[in-house]
């Protein structure tokens, strides 16, 4: 690909320049291998995790970050299990204590079945991870007034979901996203429900910085293929945006000039118009 | 001049300049004077403080004989950029393991003093949010009437959790009484049971009620098999880093959780 044309002019969060607009999730993979392979095709930077409990009970292997070994990966883990700002913090604190940097995904979950973020305990954990020196990527419904305050508070790069997180749905409202977009002073990420690469074009087209996929990539039929193609949508996306598409129109016009056309007789005596 | 407002004059950092000007302590830095070679320049009455950052420095500063210690930077400061916040995760360990008083510094202004409060420091230091604003004096009076409200509500708690506590110990004697077929528990490490030696503490590890031989939350770790991997630990909630797992020991009833990296979005 000719080098003006890269769709890596770097995106920037918590001062650092990112090697892909691609994030990627760890959770649900067939197996460690596989998401080893998924993670090399997609050619992600940052990827994310959770922090649960250690089976005490099961003598197991360091599970997850034996399979980053040696990569050069920006770890970001979220605090989903929280429920209230609260235990969001402690997550977050406690993931800090691995020693793999000050990133962390606030994701507090309102509702079992929707698990769409809680707007007031989300700014509330926001504010105050950002007050600790944490690099904080909130996740948040596709609300522009939220995404607004959550930057107030401090936020270093926006998560609005395209719809409910493991849905598929794509983006539900993409006026919204572009609103939060076109309003934003720091970077903006697609976070959850996206399905297939189309929509990570899509969120791209919308103009986001970047977007976060984890259940489209590990529960495809192919995970590693998929994590390809959803590169590949994220790059589409973002060279589209850069190079403007034209605008929407009622009416046809065709691709060449109708001086000179054969049958333009023919065509004007059938009662075609001009 | 402070001796006639009734204020403890401490010197920073010089011990020798502290006793030539007859000061009530002197403050050390980490990278000062040792605490041992300040205690016989200055003798046994003057008070001596130490800047802490870790709980494993505080530890050995009451260890060796310092007679407060300083917490922070708690939250990222101008008076010293660049300095690593320890934020109130460490304040929290502070007030639950020194028996030494210690000052919480470091950020500190009355938009974040609760939440310091909170996290159990009952002794505030700020610099940039008194010097720095217009109405000093103000500023210094809100702050102290911070601590005061928190001081009433810990007297007022102390005298409730007497009872509690009672209570608890009566709960915890007929538990015992039940369990004491299962006595089968293996010398070292945890179990569901106390062992038969009677000895070991009861802990809720991971959510599930535990009893445990080891002394520290560094030899749980150990004794769970759990040295050499990359796990986090929490202690009654608050986060403690690693460095510190082997100086923080544990008390019955202790809330411990060690966590680690999982596969999520």
């Amino acid at each position: 690909m000719n080098a003006a044309y890269s769709p890596y002019s770097p995106l920037r969060i918590g001062g650092i320049a990112l090697r892909s607009r691609l994030f990627l999730g760890t959770g649900r993979y067939p197996s460690p291998a596989v998401m080893r392979e998924a993670l090399e095709a997609s050619g992600a930077h940052v990827v994310t995790f959770a922090v649960r409990r250690i089976d005490l009970d099961v003598a197991e292997d360091d599970p997850l970050l034996g399979q980053m070994g040696g990569k050069d990966l920006i770890y970001l883990p979220n605090t989903s299990g929280a429920s209230t700002a609260d235990e969001a913090v402690r997550i977050a604190r406690l993931a800090k204590e691995a020693g793999l940097g000050n990133w962390v995904k606030v994701e507090i979950s309102g509702h079992p079945r929707l698990l769409l973020p809680d707007p007031a305990e989300t700014l509330r954990a926001t504010e105050r991870l950002a007050r600790e020196g944490f690099t904080v990527l909130p996740y948040t419904s596709d609300d522009p007034m939220q995404a607004l305050r959550l930057e107030e508070a401090g936020a270093a790069a926006i998560m609005p979901g395209g719809s409910p997180i493991g849905t598929g749905l794509g983006i539900l409202n993409p006026y919204h996203i572009g609103w939060i977009v076109e309003n934003a002073g720091v970077p903006v990420i697609v976070d959850a429900g996206l399905g297939s690469a189309a929509d990570a074009a899509t969120a791209m087209e919308l103009g986001a910085d970047g977007i976060l996929v984890n259940t489209p990539v590990a529960k495809a039929r192919d995970p590693v293929a998929m994590a390809a193609a959803m590169r590949l949508g994220v790059e589409a996306g973002w060279l589209s945006r850069q190079a403007g598409r034209i605008p929407r129109r009622a009416y046809a016009s065709a691709s060449s000039d109708e001086t000179g056309a054969l049958f333009a007789e023919a065509t004007s005596a059938r009662g075609g118009r001009p | 001049m402070t001796r006639r407002h009734g204020v403890l004059f401490i010197v920073n950092d010089d011990a020798e300049l502290a006793l030539a000007a007859d000061a009530d302590g002197v403050h050390l830095g980490q990278a000062d004077l040792p605490l041992n070679e300040a205690r016989r320049i200055v003798g046994k009455s003057m008070l001596i403080g130490i800047s802490t950052h870790a709980l494993s420095q505080a530890l050995k500063a009451e260890r060796d004989g310092a007679d407060y210690v300083g917490v922070g930077p708690v939250y990222p400061t101008a008076t010293k950029p660049g300095r690593q916040a320890v934020t109130t995760a460490y304040v929290a360990v502070a007030a639950s393991q020194l028996r030494i008083p210690f000052f919480a510094i470091g950020g500190i202004s009355p938009a974040t003093a609760e939440e310091v409060l909170a996290a159990g420091a009952r002794r505030l230091c700020a610099v940039s949010a008194v010097v720095g604003h217009a109405d000093p004096a103000a500023v210094c009076v809100t702050l102290k009437r911070s601590i005061e409200r928190w001081e009433a509500e810990d007297a007022l708690r102390r005298s409730q959790s007497l009872s509690i506590a009672e209570n608890a110990k009566r709960t915890e004697a007929a538990r015992l009484g039940k369990t004491e077929e299962t006595l089968n528990a293996p010398a070292v490490g945890t179990s569901e049971a106390p062992n038969a030696a009677g000895t070991g503490i009861p802990l809720l590890l991971n959510g599930k009620r535990t009893w445990c031989e080891s002394v520290s939350l560094g030899a749980l770790a150990g004794a769970l098999g759990l040295a050499g991997r990359r796990v986090m630990a929490e202690l009654n909630g608050q986060a403690v880093p690693r460095a510190d797992w082997d100086a923080v020991p544990l008390c019955p009833d202790d809330r411990v959780e060690f966590v680690q990296f999982v596969g999520g979005g």
